[in-house]
């Protein structure tokens, strides 16, 4: 099961948008909005050093924005790297966004830390997908598997 | 009883006995003073292979008619004729492969009633000598000779210049010699890579062709000839031989100034032109010739660089390179003579590098090969391809970015929509409409923007005169709405002494841009800050200074090389931009041929500097 998600979007709108479908479609789910990747790098950073913290608000997943000021979702992804975050067993990444330039997917598909790749408005469907995939993998530990919801 | 001998007798005996032993041994023939023999001995016949009762009465060949215009037999008939002995060497052809040389005493003597003359000769055969000593010396010589021959009639060649067929206007023995030889055998040696490659050149590409070369026989001037190659085809239309003709250049002094005058003339155009830059070389790459426009792009004067190498116009760094291209262009030349153009490096004398394209070409000219490269700055050709690239580049990340950001408010707008359907509270879907018509209203001002965007490069020639004072005035006006506005000073300096021109609407939008973030990014007033943005203007004749800067927020480091970038947005701050405004304000200045620079501190402020060109009408 899903129990915590970190939205990351520079949309303001957006982050607000998305934090309502996730609330509708489990209101258990506990969500982290950032609207600036650098201070959701920050918090990934301390609460992954903090024992006490890191189970309880590290998340199982995060929903990244691919364009945003500061740095895009791929960007953010090296750096989550850098950080020695172990993706797909840890964290899982799904990119988010508006584009469905074939290019920005394949670039998520090619990244083995990406998990899927998903267009906005996001919806509960699209949750449901998220999930499901999230669960096949953790049983059969499955490594590689990309959704695209698109 | 015999009658004794008489001291004459024995001396007539002696003398016919003497007579006898030297006609046995000597090669003798007596011929009159026309020419005819009347008298040969056996040895004669036999060197020239006759009989005697057919040779007696016949005009004898090795002395040749008296009348023939060689200067040897002139010379010897002369001398004779004045009753002189002659002493010579004579030449005789006996057949086509058959030569004799023959080293000749010729002594006139008067019969007994002392009237007529007649003329001893005796022969003695040297040709063995001659043959071993001179046979080479000989041909050559010969053919040398013959070149004066040749000279004005036509003959057929093939591609590695033997003469294919004589015609039938030589001698027997001169056809035998053109026959079969090479053209190159007539000529000096230090031409023949010269002709070679104009052979070539008219095999390979059917064109006729040309060259001149000098020369010069025993006691004469030198002599220009004029070599002419004439490709023949066949049906197929390939090059099957080549029919050449070689003029004597009559030199007179008439012709010598009409020279002069054409030389001089296309000298004075070749010094002259300044557009194209012309460097001939020899063929060892030393430069020859150099006109006003290699001097121009190069800066050497041609004192300079004459005989220096032509990699001292070669960028340094890449002599290597640039040698190695040249030197497969010079190949090229070669085998196909075809030039090639490339793309090298140029060094000035001040140590300035510029891309330079170059066409090379190779011609002969008597003796010596040249090059000769045509080049041509490429400077602003080189400046518009980087720029040109550069906007392909914007395009395609225009193209890109537009396709996202302008989803973008759409696509938040679809996801308060799908909210908004299953919000039941009135309240709740009141707030979410206000997020809508937010969402929309930055799509609206995308798509405003982008058309603007496109509009710049048309809207620029629209000129018109500018009063800053009133147009900043207006601006400040219009941006009233925005926050924090009525706690901003405001200091504007203009300073506009002459006219100035430009499109109003792009300059309005330059002001506007900046003057709107300045607002945007200022810090909230307290006690000891008063937010303040400076707008100062200053006009100098042929451009203006515009400065617009603030103490705000500022721009991280990190982001100051971003900002004018395509729809990038400030990170930090509330303000939803479209991301337009920056990209919008650097498109205009670059397309009014401006400059803008940005310095910032950041929680300092930020400076943008502007300079636009004034364009008045024309």
């Amino acid at each position: 099961m899903i129990s915590n998600i970190m939205i990351i979007d520079d949309s303001k709108i957006d982050l607000f948008v998305h934090q309502r479908i996730i609330e509708k479609f489990n209101p258990k789910i506990k969500v982290n909005s950032y609207s600036n990747p650098l201070s959701a790098l920050h918090f990934i950073e301390v609460a992954s050093t903090d024992n006490n913290l890191k189970t309880k608000s590290l998340p199982d997943i995060i929903l990244l924005d691919v364009n945003m000021p500061e740095m895009n979702g791929f960007e953010f992804i090296a750096h989550l790297k850098k950080m020695g975050v172990n993706f797909t067993k840890q964290i899982e990444v799904f990119m988010l966004s508006s584009s469905r330039y074939f290019k920005d997917i394949h670039k998520a598909k090619k990244n083995s830390c990406c998990s899927g790749y998903i267009s906005k408005p996001l919806t509960i469907e699209k949750l449901k997908g998220i999930e499901k995939q999230a669960l096949y993998k953790n049983s059969n530990a499955v490594t590689q598997f990309f959704l695209s919801l698109v | 009883m015999q009658a004794p001998i008489t001291k004459e007798e024995l001396f007539k005996i002696e003398k016919s006995k003497l007579l006898t032993a030297l006609d046995q041994n000597l090669t003798i023939s007596i011929t009159d003073k026309f020419g005819r023999i009347t008298y040969a001995n056996d040895s004669f016949c036999k060197l020239i292979g006759v009989k005697a009762q057919n040779i007696v009465g016949e005009t004898n060949h090795l002395l040749k008619s008296r009348l023939h215009k060689d200067e040897l037999y002139k010379n010897l008939w002369q001398t004779i004729l004045k009753s002189q002995p002659w002493k010579g060497v004579l030449y005789h052809k006996l057949s086509a492969n058959k030569v004799l040389w023959l080293h000749t005493t010729i002594t006139p003597f008067k019969d007994e009633n002392g009237a007529e003359t007649k003329y001893l000769a005796v022969y003695n055969n040297i040709t063995d000598y001659c043959n071993i000593k001179f046979s080479d010396n000989v041909k050559e010589v010969k053919q040398k000779a013959l070149l004066k021959k040749i000279s004005g009639s036509i003959l057929p060649i093939n591609d590695r210049g033997k003469i294919i067929n004589a015609t039938d206007e030589f001698y027997e023995d001169e056809h035998h010699l053109i026959s079969g030889a090479y053209i190159f055998d007539f000529i000096d040696t230090e031409y023949h890579a010269g002709i070679k490659s104009v052979i070539k050149k008219v095999f390979a590409k059917g064109k006729p062709s040309q060259y001149q070369f000098k020369t010069h026989f025993k006691n004469e001037n030198k002599a220009l000839y004029i070599l002419e190659i004439y490709p023949v085809f066949n049906a197929s239309n390939n090059v099957v031989f080549a029919n050449v003709s070689i003029q004597k250049q009559a030199v007179d002094l008439e012709i010598i100034s009409e020279l002069k005058g054409i030389e001089t003339k296309y000298s004075s155009i070749f010094q002259s032109i300044n557009v194209g830059i012309i460097v001939v070389t020899d063929s060892k790459g030393n430069i020859i010739e150099w006109n006003k426009g290699a001097e121009a792009a190069f800066c050497y004067s041609e004192s300079e660089v004459l005989g220096k190498s032509l990699t001292i116009l070669m960028s340094e760094k890449r002599t290597k390179h640039s040698v190695k291209k040249l030197l497969r262009v010079k190949d090229k030349l070669h085998q196909t003579n075809e030039g090639e153009t490339i793309e090298m490096i140029g060094l000035k004398k001040n140590g300035e590098e510029f891309p330079v394209q170059f066409a090379v070409s190779s011609w002969y000219c008597e003796k010596e090969r040249y090059y000769c490269a045509i080049m041509l700055d490429i400077s602003k050709r080189k400046h518009l391809e980087n720029k040109l690239k550069q906007k392909t580049k914007d395009l395609e990340l225009f193209l890109y970015r537009s396709s996202h950001d302008l989803k973008a408010p759409l696509t938040s707008a679809e996801g308060l929509l799908n909210l908004i359907k299953e919000e039941k509270n009135e309240e709740r879907i009141m707030f979410l409409i206000d997020m809508l018509s937010s969402s929309l209203k930055t799509g609206k001002l995308l798509l405003d923007g982008l058309a603007f965007t496109s509009s710049i490069s048309k809207k620029k020639r629209q000129v018109s005169k500018i009063d800053f004072k009133t147009k900043i005035d207006k601006i400040i006006d219009t941006l009233r709405g925005l926050e924090n506005f009525n706690a901003i000073n405001f200091d504007i300096k203009t300073q506009q002494n002459t006219p100035f021109y430009s499109n109003k609407e792009l300059l309005q939008s330059v002001f506007q841009n900046l003057i709107q973030n300045a607002i945007n990014y200022s810090k909230p007033k307290s006690e000891n800050f008063i937010p303040t943005i400076k707008i100062h203007v200053a006009q100098q004749p042929n451009e203006v200074h515009i400065s617009v800067s603030d103490n705000g927020f500022g721009i991280s480091k990190l982001y100051l090389n971003k900002i004018f970038e395509l729809y990038y947005r400030s990170p930090n701050q509330d303000v939803q931009g479209t991301g337009l405004g920056l990209y919008i304000v650097k498109s205009i200045v670059e397309d009014l041929n401006g400059k803008i620079t940005v310095s910032s501190k950041l929680h300092h402020g930020t400076t943008f500097n502007v300079i636009i060109p004034n364009t008045p009408k024309p």
